[in-house]
Parts: structure tokens; C-alpha cells; sequence
């Protein structure tokens, strides 16, 4: 198999130096906000993702290296491939993503990154540690290399979608020009996808490219009127990265074991984050449902209703 | 100027001992990256075992993020929160649970939390000040797991291991247990005048 080296690894004194200069930049204009707690959380997320990733390695792998033989082409290694291959990963990402917000399982591992009630570059490094039980490498990692991709470039592409998604994670940036903002994911869309407010919940999953969420319906533009407040629906009052880790996965455990129903436990399970037999707890639906904001708007005047919580 | 060159250069090792061998394949795409370069951290520790140079890597990345850590605490710039008022606390609340009807409520003395009950449910809305930020929880009287009172401070721990514990601090002791005896449950608290 062709070794490529890997991105990410050359991009950590890069991260380090960014985070370095944005914590300066805060200090000095106060433009982005960091706690030194909430910072050493996120960081030691990053680092248990990393050590979590060299201990389940040869899982992955093992699986890959079974499917090469099985792929329909071989796309080979030109030019115009790698440019495919890093669209199409752009692409599998997205709807990736979109799964892990909207199916609790994966939202289980993902809420580990969204749940900073910070956003600066360290949020970027709250990663999971558990992200093999979810064995999303088997639903999204496989097609590509079916298809013909050659494992090493997608390999390499998603580490370099992961790189672009690093520097996205600020508050310091504000907008880009406008045809950047057309096309590709920026500071501003992703504080989008970060925030809690009813109209921003569940938005902008992309990667690099924001296109995606323009072709399936669930862009949002961020609006000057509607300030992001960042975190998840029910936020975490604690640092300790194992509790962040594990306490959705604790949530389900919970849920499943008072479950009165089959039906029931599966639906804790694979239906959407906040759904309770009952409606006792709010689903992403339901609370924009609540709010008037069920669709994207282009600014809070589309709603029909004000955007404050309901009474 | 120091810890950033430091830093730096501690992220360089990381990044030159990474190289060097270990990671893995991501289990997300599989492959096992076997780095042609960075001979830096072998160059350091002459290491070669990839279990050791793995420790090398975490330890060195622990330090990288201690010093973050540390720069970030040196730095300040933030301010610890505080629970302005009942309204706040009741906007807060409202914001984070879309719908509070409250009912009666009281603010630790350093405004470092609020307990706002809501109307007609018996529920609890808390609202407790962390670092510079302000964790929120609708919950009931019987997911507080310890309730304790030392002269005029309410200590509560809550079975919700991503809260949390609090202390309130009242003006005296008989508001103290008053509170303490609402909280837990102990008397009827539906209804009462905002």
C-alpha cells in the first residue's frame, strides 16, 4: 500500500503557533474569549483523540486494507483524481457530519466538540475519544475506497479537510469576501453550526466547501441581529475531559436501561438528540419548531414569529 | 518571549517525533503513515521502540499543553461571571430552556449562582457561574444527591455528573434551611408568588 505522509502531523507546531497568536490578539483586543480551564480541556481532548487514534489504529486500517480488493476502479494518481478525491471526501464529510448531529449514537462522540461555551482555535482541538465505537469508519470511510479511490489519498485529503477545518474556529475573523463566502466554509459559517440559538441548531455541516449546505437545504448565514451563543441545548458545567468524553454515552446507557420499550430503546438510541417517548425533552426540530425558525432565514424578519423562546 | 519559543519548539519535537514513526493509521481512513522524515525526535532520545517514542509524543504534547495552559492563565483577559439579577437569571434560564415560568427565587450573596423555582411543576432552575461562563439546569428535587448545610451555606451536589457542585451562600441560617427544605422537596413549593 502507498505510503503518503500525513498532514496533520506537519500542521500541529502550526496549530500551536495560531492558538499562541489568537490568545495574544484576545489579550490585546478582546475580540475572542479564552478561559484557561476550558482551554486545557479542549487541549487535553486533543490529545486523548490522538492517543485514542494510535490505539485503535489497526482497527480502521484492517478494515480498509480488507475492502481495496473489492473496489469497483482503480482511479489511479493523477492530478485531476486527487482533486475528485478531495471533493468527494468534502462531500462524504458532510453527510457524515450531518448524521453525527441528528443521530444520537453519533452524536454521542460528537458533542465532545461542541461542547465548549467557548470558540477560538483550542474548540477546534475538542475532539472525541471514543470515536471508533461508532464505527462511523465502516458506514462513511468504505465507499470512496469501493468506488476506486486509493486508500493513502483519501486518506490524505481528509486529513487535509481536517487541517482546513482548524483555522475556521474563530471569532476573530468576521466575514470574507463575499465569493469566498459563496463557496467555501468560513469563520462565519462555522460559528453558525457552533451556536445554540434556535435558527442557527443544526446548520452548516460542511467541511471545506460550503456548497453542500446550499445544495441540501441546510445553509444559514450568520446574522448581525442573532449574536451565536456557542455550546450544546443542555451545556456541561465541568472540564474534566473524561466526563465530557463519556457523558453522552452515560445519557444513552441511562435512557436505554429505563426504557419501558424495545421500540424505545432503540429510538434512545438511534433516533434524533433530545428525543424522549414522551416529548419531555426537545429535539433540534422541536425547539426550532418552538422558536418559528424551521427554516433557514435570510434574516430574522423572515420568521413569522420573534425569535425569543417561547412564553 | 520565552514560553512562545518554548512552546514552539515542543510542538516541533511533537511534530518531528510524530514523523518520526508513530501514528498510526486514523481509524477514519485507515492507513498506516509510515513518515520518511523528521529524524528529530529519534536525533533527541534516540528512541527506536514506537511504544516509547508513542510516550514520548503524549508526554511531550502534555507539557505543550501545560505550558498553553499556563500562558493562557499568565495572559488573563477574561472575567469570572456572576448571576446579575433574578431577571438574568430567569433570562438565562429562558434562553437555554426556551420555556421558564418562575416562580420564587434567591441569589447566592457572591452571585455566584441562583436558584429560581418554576411555576405549577415543582422543577428547579439552577443557574451556577463556572470560569467565565454560566452552566444552567432545569432539574428536580430528586436529582440532588447531597444537601448539605453549614450555618448560613446551602453545599448541593446534583447526580448529574457534568454539573457542578454549588454553594450558596444566604444572609442567615434560617434562610438557609428554608431553602434547603424547598429544594429537597420537604414542603409543598407549587405555586408560590414571583
Amino acid at each position: 500500500m502507498t505510503d503518503l505522509p500525513d498532514p496533520i502531523q506537519y500542521a500541529i507546531p502550526f496549530f500551536i503557533v495560531l492558538i499562541i497568536a489568537e490568545l495574544i490578539y484576545a489579550r490585546q483586543t478582546g475580540k475572542a474569549k479564552f478561559e484557561p480551564r476550558d482551554s486545557g480541556a479542549s487541549l487535553a481532548m486533543g490529545l486523548g483523540n490522538t492517543v485514542a487514534g494510535i490505539v485503535f489504529a489497526a482497527v480502521g486500517a484492517t478494515w480498509l486494507a480488507f475492502l481495496v480488493p473489492f473496489a469497483l476502479f482503480d482511479f489511479g494518481w493523477a492530478w485531476y483524481v486527487w482533486i475528485a478525491c478531495f471533493v468527494l471526501d468534502d462531500f462524504v464529510y458532510y453527510w457524515s457530519h450531518r448524521f453525527a448531529h441528528t443521530v444520537r449514537w453519533f452524536w454521542a462522540d460528537h458533542v465532545t466538540h461542541h461542547s465548549s461555551q467557548h470558540y477560538n482555535l483550542t474548540t477546534a482541538l475538542r475532539q472525541p475519544w471514543f470515536n471508533i465505537f461508532t464505527l462511523k469508519f465502516i458506514w462513511f470511510g468504505a465507499w470512496m475506497i469501493l468506488l476506486g479511490f486509493q486508500p493513502a489519498m483519501v486518506a490524505f485529503c481528509g486529513a487535509l479537510n481536517l487541517i482546513y477545518q482548524f483555522w475556521i474556529h474563530t471569532e476573530v475573523i468576521k466575514q470574507l469576501p463575499d465569493p469566498i463566502e459563496a463557496v467555501m466554509n468560513t469563520p462565519s459559517h462555522h460559528r453558525v453550526h457552533h451556536a445554540t440559538n434556535p435558527v442557527y441548531l443544526d446548520r452548516n455541516y460542511a467541511g471545506v466547501f460550503i456548497i453542500w449546505d446550499r445544495m441540501f437545504g441546510t445553509f444559514q448565514p450568520e446574522l448581525s441581529e442573532e449574536p451565536c451563543r456557542y455550546g450544546i441545548v443542555r451545556n456541561l458545567g465541568t472540564y474534566n475531559p473524561l466526563r465530557i468524553a463519556v457523558h453522552e454515552w452515560w445519557g444513552i446507557v441511562k435512557d436505554v436501561k429505563s426504557a419501558k420499550s424495545f421500540k424505545h430503546k432503540l429510538a434512545y438510541i438511534f433516533a434524533a438528540p433530545g428525543w424522549s417517548p414522551d416529548g419531555s425533552r426537545l429535539t433540534t426540530k422541536a425547539i426550532k419548531q418552538q422558536a418559528g425558525v424551521d427554516k433557514p432565514v435570510r434574516t430574522l424578519q423572515d420568521t413569522s414569529q420573534d425569535i425569543a423562546p417561547a412564553e | 518571549m520565552a514560553p512562545l519559543i518554548g512552546l514552539f519548539l515542543a510542538s516541533l519535537v511533537i511534530q518531528a517525533a510524530i514523523t518520526d514513526k508513530l501514528a498510526g493509521p486514523d481509524p477514519g481512513h485507515g492507513l498506516r503513515q509510515q513518515g520518511k522524515g523528521g529524524g528529530l525526535a529519534s536525533a533527541l532520545f534516540h528512541v527506536k521502540n514506537p511504544v516509547m517514542t508513542s510516550l514520548i509524543i503524549i508526554l511531550v504534547s502534555a507539557l505543550a499543553i501545560a505550558a498553553l495552559i499556563g500562558l493562557n492563565a499568565w495572559m488573563g483577559g477574561w472575567t469570572p461571571s456572576r448571576v446579575e439579577s433574578l431577571e438574568a437569571a430567569v433570562t438565562r434560564l429562558r434562553q437555554d430552556l426556551l420555556s421558564f415560568e418562575p416562580a420564587d427565587g434567591v441569589m447566592a450573596k457572591d452571585q455566584r449562582a441562583a436558584i429560581i423555582l418554576e411555576k405549577n411543576t415543582g422543577r428547579i432552575g439552577l443557574v451556577v457561574a463556572q470560569g467565565d461562563i454560566l452552566v444552567t439546569r432545569l432539574i428536580t428535587p430528586s436529582e440532588i444527591s447531597k444537601a448539605e448545610i453549614d450555618d448560613t451555606v446551602l453545599a448541593l451536589r446534583f447526580r448529574d455528573f457534568t454539573f457542578p457542585d454549588t454553594k450558596f451562600a444566604f444572609d442567615d441560617a434560617e434562610a438557609a434551611a428554608k431553602w434547603l427544605e424547598r429544594l429537597t422537596g420537604d414542603i409543598e413549593i407549587h405555586d408560590r408568588p414571583s
